[in-house]
């Protein structure tokens, strides 16, 4: 067959593949996103099947930790029969359930990426990889390096094609010793294609070869495209693009060639005769195997969902019309679903709301002596404010271990003569009693506890093309939406605190996963207290009457930080309270301190090697002392088994337990009959929460290809990233520490409000549409008046009609914790 | 006080056995078992020295058994403690001990737990063998459960490509190191006419009177036990796999690479230095290989992007330096250096995961900018070459590979035109047994006595380069294995008379291993589909198939779990002084037969697996 001759369009193709490269940023930025965003376009479930075909990504659970799942009963017999029901097609249910149950399927797709590659070594017995791969690293590792070399890379201004240039033509060793590889080097008309010609020959295999090429090793080409595209993720910058990158890994190509085979075999297709070029991404039919994988999966997620479904809608809360003796605001994180239960039932008094940690504060914020800006806002936020610090009096630890001197010859010698006794003995302390060091980072290190904030602007002041502070109508419209989204606009108590979170860990890479999502992987620090401050203020409340919410004179915000590793809450600004203020403050301190050991003792009936049959405030203790442990690889387990995002109202939730599964953001549909409100909470939450639970999710059932492995043999590698050993690829997503207990299950999300405003406002937002009717992240709503549960399934609304489950109720679930270590089912809380 | 030494080792072997009683999932008891041990250990060795120190301080031996005595050979184990022992067992047990309380909560759920603790004290009692024996032969049977302990700790994530293949390429490198020793012990016995102790050697007049005599054997050991311990050492130019040995799990990595293993090549120089010491070229040697180690290391040290690599090569920098002490002489500033280093090192590649929070943190506030530095032109080349050379780590492991690998391959690749048929094999196994009673028979003299076991010898080397090419099928591998060892025995006995309990010592291990490896192998091969083309990964499914495997393995390369390992050390003996030839053809021959077999192991058991339930890493992972 001819092959018919294709044009090779350079640009489109690096487009293509930066679109489908793993797009997580640097370890100091990780924030969670959809691993396979680059699929979003299709249904989740082709998806799976496309990825899979494509990449050879196992994208979901394997037939047998299914059915293994349904003998264990996690997967509950009657909702299997209905989905099957629900999916089968002219073929009879008979037949589908022994698919589902008996037969052996098994997937025998050979994925199209990497089918080219495997010719260097067939045909000519090179392992081309191999070949080239250590030197490609050495080089873009040492470009990129933040800070582990002693020594900067020479050329850290120039593009990394340059800089090769300049080593090459500077050193006296050379980067490159093949002539030909010189002269292509050195003649400004060198293109990729014309080196792809030079290499491959055949037009129509060009981007088949590059995708192969850089798909042998996705961790750099990401990391190389991601910080293409956010030049200040690297505080240390570098002008590096994908587009140098692969021209400099032909290059490598090359020279290996041209010393194993010689440069007159090449190119590849005269020597070889290749088959017909794969056609990438090319539409696929659904097989047998992925639709039994489609059931299980669903099935999987309704025995869960469903039982929250029923719980939620007959739970009962009796409306207090009492003014709550104190208000406390929490991130919607799923981590914060359980301290709000625990100070609940510690503070019965009290009542609690979920929004965002930013608490509607879009902004950059500069420490005292910070040499940078960070964002504390969602990542698709372009702030336009900065916030900074005042008054810090600490200054940053030093520890003598991480000193380049100990690298050093002489100085080498000296600190290796004596510290290394040292080293022992600290060693030591921190087995027997862990304790904080410079190596920890902290959640309350983001912003100093005695500093002070800049939060009015001041005669338009700028820095930067950054507004410094906020004027008093962009205040107000700040605490306007939090108390507007939220439904907290009448009753308030006298005390209302404004909780962020963050978490704190020792020697883990990791760390700024552990923070706010809603802060770009900070703490939420700034923009509690910033809030809390604009709240406060007496010109702003004057506005905020305006726009008809009233606080009373006597209300008073608190800003506070949440440490969800060790379970600690710091106040913010209390000096200045009244002392009636003081005296209340004083008490609610108590309430939340028991709550955050019960948080404490709940969390850790999941760590197994803590004894949880102790007194929570002695089990806390342990579970503070994970968060300075060298040794502990699992300081906390994040957002595992996240799969929940409910907006309502906290009626809804309040006695439900939903095992810190749920994303919790507060909204009453009753003051946004028109849901202008729920537009924004969606448009928000739903990228969030869905990036979480699905990096969760792929991380899970990939951990090899989509995760990062194991984290306990990893290297960090220029601060950016982290490889096994010294000369792997770089591994994007999680570590198998982070979702060693995550079930795998799609985020549902669940709204109170009337199933026409929710479904018009997705479907007039072309990026809602696409998360909830391409099945990314799936919806339910509850009718907040007949309380009838709909949920949307291939595209259409469909009621909710049978009850399951018979949903338990329980008063003392502090036994239940201390009993199970597994998920727990939904429990009906007696409130007493 | 001599009689207590043997419990230095007993106690973490308890330990071993006592955890492998346990299941996998029974963590806590397995960590607990292994804890107990090593904290007991540490207890024994603290109270030991201080009543060591507090009675006197002289040194203590013990001749444990004898293995095999016959005419003027003794094969014995023996154990020595000295003050030289006493730093290396307290500061290797308190680590050890750290770090496997670190372990114990660092690995938990980790998919072989109980491996990495039962290979863990493996490696811990190999360096305890090492450090207690007295002489050689002892020292041999723990540096060679350290190598393969060693390569096992290194490939811990074993179906995942690189570990395996760094594992096995340092494993190679250590059998270089085998040979070192292997030739000092045959070398040492023409010396001395009998298996010499440490204690002997401390007799400085007995030294002198042989070094006068014979002082070309005497370079020649000591160069030989330089070789085998820079070569552990990572000295120059065997630098390149301290940073491709980082592939486990961090602690170990911390406590074998960054610590205990990297510096048991000083230990070795220690030891031996009352006899090396006598010679002065060897000093110069050794002094000079620390200094071009510690600069050459340093070099690469700067400027390595990756935190493990930096901390590889600045422990080695360091070593170089103690090379130097020991050199010079200055015994006690090299063990306080060796043993700050060691700890240092460790504690640093255990908060290596730190560096990412706290150099971001003081980057975040006090970064300076870059700017461009007005340099001269020669200024500018000599920094950028310096870091070149130092991001190449001046090319050592292409280098190492070039020199020991490619003539192999080159070799090799003739090679496979033999494809022999099942008969051709069996005529190679029968072809020496008739050559035996020749030998018996017939006393060759002149040339021919010279040349023929040199012919047989390269005969013998040639069917195991050809295991290396061989692709295909890995039965016919494992045989020409086993037959190599005849031809190797047959190559002796026209050099020398070899007595019925030599050979039989020599080939009751190969024989047992052989065939019980063999069966393994055909069984499988019924099973499974495998060859030696790719990695199979077959471990995953079948853990018990691949421990018995490995034993034959350990038992068909001489590793002292079978009567073959003493025969090794016989071959040696009947291999006169002057046949340096003939000796290093065998040696080739056992290094090349132990990296031909852990290879084959590889490929059968270790690397991805192959099945689409069961997810992979990418091999550039």
């Amino acid at each position: 067959m001819k092959q018919q001759s294709i044009d090779f369009d350079e640009q489109l193709v690096l487009h293509r593949l930066k679109h489908y490269l793993p797009a997580q940023a640097p370890l100091k930025d990780f924030v969670h996103h959809n691993t396979l965003h680059a699929f979003q376009e299709l249904s989740f479930f082709e998806a799976l099947q496309k990825a899979n075909a494509t990449f050879g990504y196992k994208t979901a659970l394997s037939l047998n930790e299914y059915r293994k799942l349904y003998k264990d009963g996690i997967i509950n017999t009657e909702i299997l029969k209905n989905t099957i029901h629900k999916y089968k097609d002219e073929n009879t249910f008979v037949y589908w359930r022994s698919l589902v149950f008996d037969q052996s399927l098994s997937n025998t797709t050979h994925p199209e990426i990497g089918k080219l590659r495997p010719l260097w070594k067939n045909h000519f017995k090179i392992d081309l990889n191999m070949l080239v791969h250590p030197k490609l690293f050495k080089l873009i590792g040492a470009y990129l390096d933040q800070g582990v070399s002693e020594k900067r890379f020479p050329y850290p201004d120039k593009t990394l094609l340059d800089a090769v240039r300049a080593l090459q033509q500077n050193s006296m060793v050379s980067v490159f010793r093949s002539n030909k590889v010189i002269t292509f080097l050195n003649d400004p008309k060198t293109t990729i294609t014309s080196l792809l010609a030079y290499i491959v020959g055949d037009v129509a295999f060009y981007e088949q070869y590059l995708f192969d090429q850089q798909f042998a090793h996705p961790g750099w080409s990401g990391m190389v495209t991601t910080i293409e595209v956010q030049l200040h993720t690297l505080l240390d910058q570098r002008k590096v693009t994908l587009h140098d990158f692969i021209f400099l890994e032909l290059l490598l190509e090359i020279e290996a060639l041209d010393q194993s085979i010689g440069l007159n075999k090449l190119p590849l297709s005269g020597e070889i005769k290749l088959d017909n070029p794969a056609s990438l991404f090319k539409d696929i039919k659904v097989d047998p195997y992925w639709k039994v994988i489609t059931i299980w999966q669903e099935a999987l997620e309704w025995s869960y969902h469903s039982q929250v479904l029923q719980g939620l809608v007959v739970s009962k809360t009796e409306t207090k019309s009492t003014t709550p003796s104190f208000q406390a605001f929490f991130c919607i994180d799923d981590r914060e679903e359980s301290i709000r239960r625990h100070l609940e039932q510690s503070a019965p008094g009290c009542e609690t709301f979920g929004t965002p940690g930013h608490f509607g504060m879009a902004a950059m914020y500069q420490p005292e002596s910070g040499k940078f800006y960070t964002q504390v806002c969602p990542g698709s936020l372009s702030p336009k404010h900065l916030i900074k610090e005042e008054g810090r009096t600490t200054k940053n630890g030093k520890d003598i271990h991480f000193h380049k001197g100990s690298h050093r010859l002489f100085t080498g010698w000296l600190l290796s003569q004596t510290i290394g006794f040292w080293s022992a003995i600290k060693l030591f302390f921190n087995l027997f009693k862990p304790q904080v060091s410079p190596a920890h980072s902290s959640a309350f290190e983001h912003m100093e506890h005695a500093s002070t904030l800049i939060i009015e602007n001041k005669n338009n002041n700028e820095e930067n093309g950054y507004k410094v502070g906020y004027s008093i109508e962009e205040m107000t419209e700040i605490v306007y939406g939090l108390l507007k989204s939220t439904g907290l606009t009448t009753n308030f108590a006298s005390l209302i605190y404004l909780i962020g979170h963050g978490g704190s860990s020792t020697n883990n890479p990791y760390y700024a996963g552990y923070n706010c999502g809603a802060c770009s992987g900070r703490a939420g620090s700034v923009n509690s207290r910033a809030v809390a401050e604009m709240a406060n203020r007496k010109d702003v409340r004057a506005a905020l009457k305006n726009k008809n919410i009233q606080i009373p004179e006597t209300s008073y915000f608190i800003g506070g930080l949440h440490d969800t590793t060790r379970d600690e809450i710091k106040f913010y600004d209390v000096e200045s309270l009244s002392p009636k203020h003081k005296e209340a403050h004083a008490l609610y301190i108590s309430k939340f301190e028991k709550a955050l050991s019960y948080n404490a003792k709940e969390r850790a009936r999941q760590f197994l090697l803590i004894n949880i049959k102790r007194d929570a405030v002695k089990v806390h203790k342990d579970v503070k002392n994970r968060s300075t442990a060298l040794f502990e690889p699992r300081p906390e387990l994040n957002h595992s088994n996240n799969t929940l995002c409910i907006v309502g109202r906290r009626s809804l939730t309040k006695n439900v337990f939903l095992d810190q599964r749920a994303f919790l953001n507060s909204y009453d549909y009753e003051q946004d009959v028109y849901g202008v409100q729920l537009k924004g909470i969606l448009q928000a939450a739903t990228p969030v929460c869905g990036g979480i639970n699905l990096e969760y999710y792929f991380s899970r059932v990939d951990n090899e290809k989509l995760g990062a492995g194991s984290k306990l043999p990893h290297n960090v590698i220029g601060l950016f990233g982290v490889a096994n050993g010294i000369k792997g690829d770089l591994r994007p997503g999680l570590p198998s520490q982070m979702i060693d207990v995550h079930a795998p299950l799609r985020l549902m999300m669940i709204v109170e409000h009337y199933p026409e405003i929710v479904l018009q406002i997705i479907k007039k937002d072309p990026k809602l549409s696409e998360w909830y009717y391409k099945e990314w992240v799936k919806l339910a709503i509850i009718h907040p008046k007949t309380k009838t549960v709909y949920y949307l399934f291939k595209g259409e609304l469909k009621k909710m009609e049978t009850t399951v489950h018979s949903i338990e109720s329980v008063t003392d679930l502090e036994s239940i914790f201390e009993n199970h270590s597994s998920n727990l089912p939904v429990y009906q809380l007696n409130t007493l | 006080m001599e009689n207590l030494l043997p419990i230095f080792l007993l106690i973490p072997s308890l330990g071993l056995i006592i955890s492998l009683l346990f299941p996998e999932r029974k963590e806590k008891w397995i960590s607990t078992s292994i804890l107990i041990a090593m904290g007991s250990y540490v207890l024994f060795t603290t109270t030991f020295v201080l009543v060591w120190l507090w009675k006197d301080v002289d040194s203590l031996n013990i001749k444990e058994i004898s293995l095999y005595d016959y005419g003027d050979y003794n094969f014995f184990i023996d154990f020595y403690f000295d003050k030289v022992s006493a730093v290396y067992l307290l500061f290797s047990g308190v680590l050890s001990y750290l770090i496997a309380l670190y372990s114990r909560v660092y690995l938990h759920k980790e998919p072989g737990y109980k491996r990495f603790f039962t290979t863990f004290l493996l490696f811990f009692i190999s360096i305890q063998i090492i450090v207690l024996a007295g002489n050689f032969e002892t020292l041999f049977i723990g540096w060679e459960i350290l190598g393969v302990s060693s390569f096992l700790l290194i490939a811990y994530y074993r179906h995942r490509y690189l570990p395996v293949r760094n594992g096995l390429k340092v494993f190679s490198i250590y059998r270089i190191a085998d040979v070192g020793i292997l030739i000092t012990m045959w070398l040492s016995h023409h010396l001395w006419h009998e298996n010499i102790t440490f204690e002997q050697l401390n007799n400085s007049q007995l030294v002198a009177e042989h070094l006068t005599l014979h002082p070309w054997t005497g370079i020649v050991i000591s160069l030989a036990i330089l070789l085998a311990a820079s070569v552990k050492s990572a000295q120059f130019p065997f630098s390149s796999w301290l940073p491709r040995a980082m592939e486990g799990p961090t602690p170990s990595s911390a406590i074998f690479y960054g610590s205990i293993a990297a510096h048991i090549g000083v230990f070795l120089l220690l030891r031996t230095a009352s006899f090396w010491h006598q010679i002065f070229i060897i000093k110069i040697i050794v002094v000079l290989l620390g200094v071009i180690t510690a600069i050459v290391a340093t070099i690469s040290s700067q400027v390595q992007y990756s935190a493990k690599a930096q901390i590889a090569y600045s422990s080695i920098a360091q070593i170089g330096i103690i090379f130097i002490e020991v050199a010079l002489g200055l015994e006690a500033i090299a063990l306080i250096h060796l043993v700050s280093n060691a700890f240092l090192r460790s504690y640093q590649l255990l908060i290596s995961p730190s560096m990412v929070t706290y150099y971001i943190r003081e980057q975040f506030y006090n970064f300076v900018p870059y700017k461009e530095k007005q340099k001269s032109k020669w200024r500018e080349k000599y920094e950028v070459t310096l870091y070149l050379i130092g991001l190449n780590e001046w090319k050592l492991d292409p280098f190492l590979y070039k020199v020991f690998w490619s003539p192999v391959k080159r070799l090799g690749k003739p090679l496979t035109y033999f494809q022999p048929k099942t008969a051709v094999h069996v005529s190679l196994a029968i072809l020496p047994i008739p050559f035996f009673f020749v030998t018996n028979l017939i006393s060759f003299t002149g040339t021919l006595h010279h040349l023929l076991p040199i012919a047989i010898a390269g005969l013998a080397l040639l069917m195991v380069i050809r295991t290396f090419s061989e692709r295909k099928n890995p039965l016919l591998a494992w045989a020409m294995l086993i037959f190599n060892h005849v031809w190797v025995l047959l190559a002796i006995s026209f050099n020398n008379t070899f007595n019925v309990w030599d050979t039989t010592f020599y080939l009751s291990g190969i024989l047992l291993s052989g065939v019980f490896g063999f069966c393994i192998l055909y069984q499988l091969s019924k099973k499974e589909k495998f060859d030696l083309n790719d990695f199979y990964g077959l471990a995953f499914k079948r853990k018990n198939t691949a421990f018995w495997y490995l034993l034959c393995s350990l038992g068909l390369m001489g590793f002292p779990v079978t009567t073959t390992f003493l025969g090794e050390d016989l071959l040696f003996m009947h291999i006169e002084k002057e046949q340096l030839l003939l000796a290093s053809l065998i040696s080739f021959n056992f290094i090349l037969t132990g990296i031909s077999l852990m290879r084959m192991y590889a490929r059968i058991f270790m690397g991805p697996v192959n099945d689409p339930e069961i997810t992979v890493a990418r091999r550039s992972a």
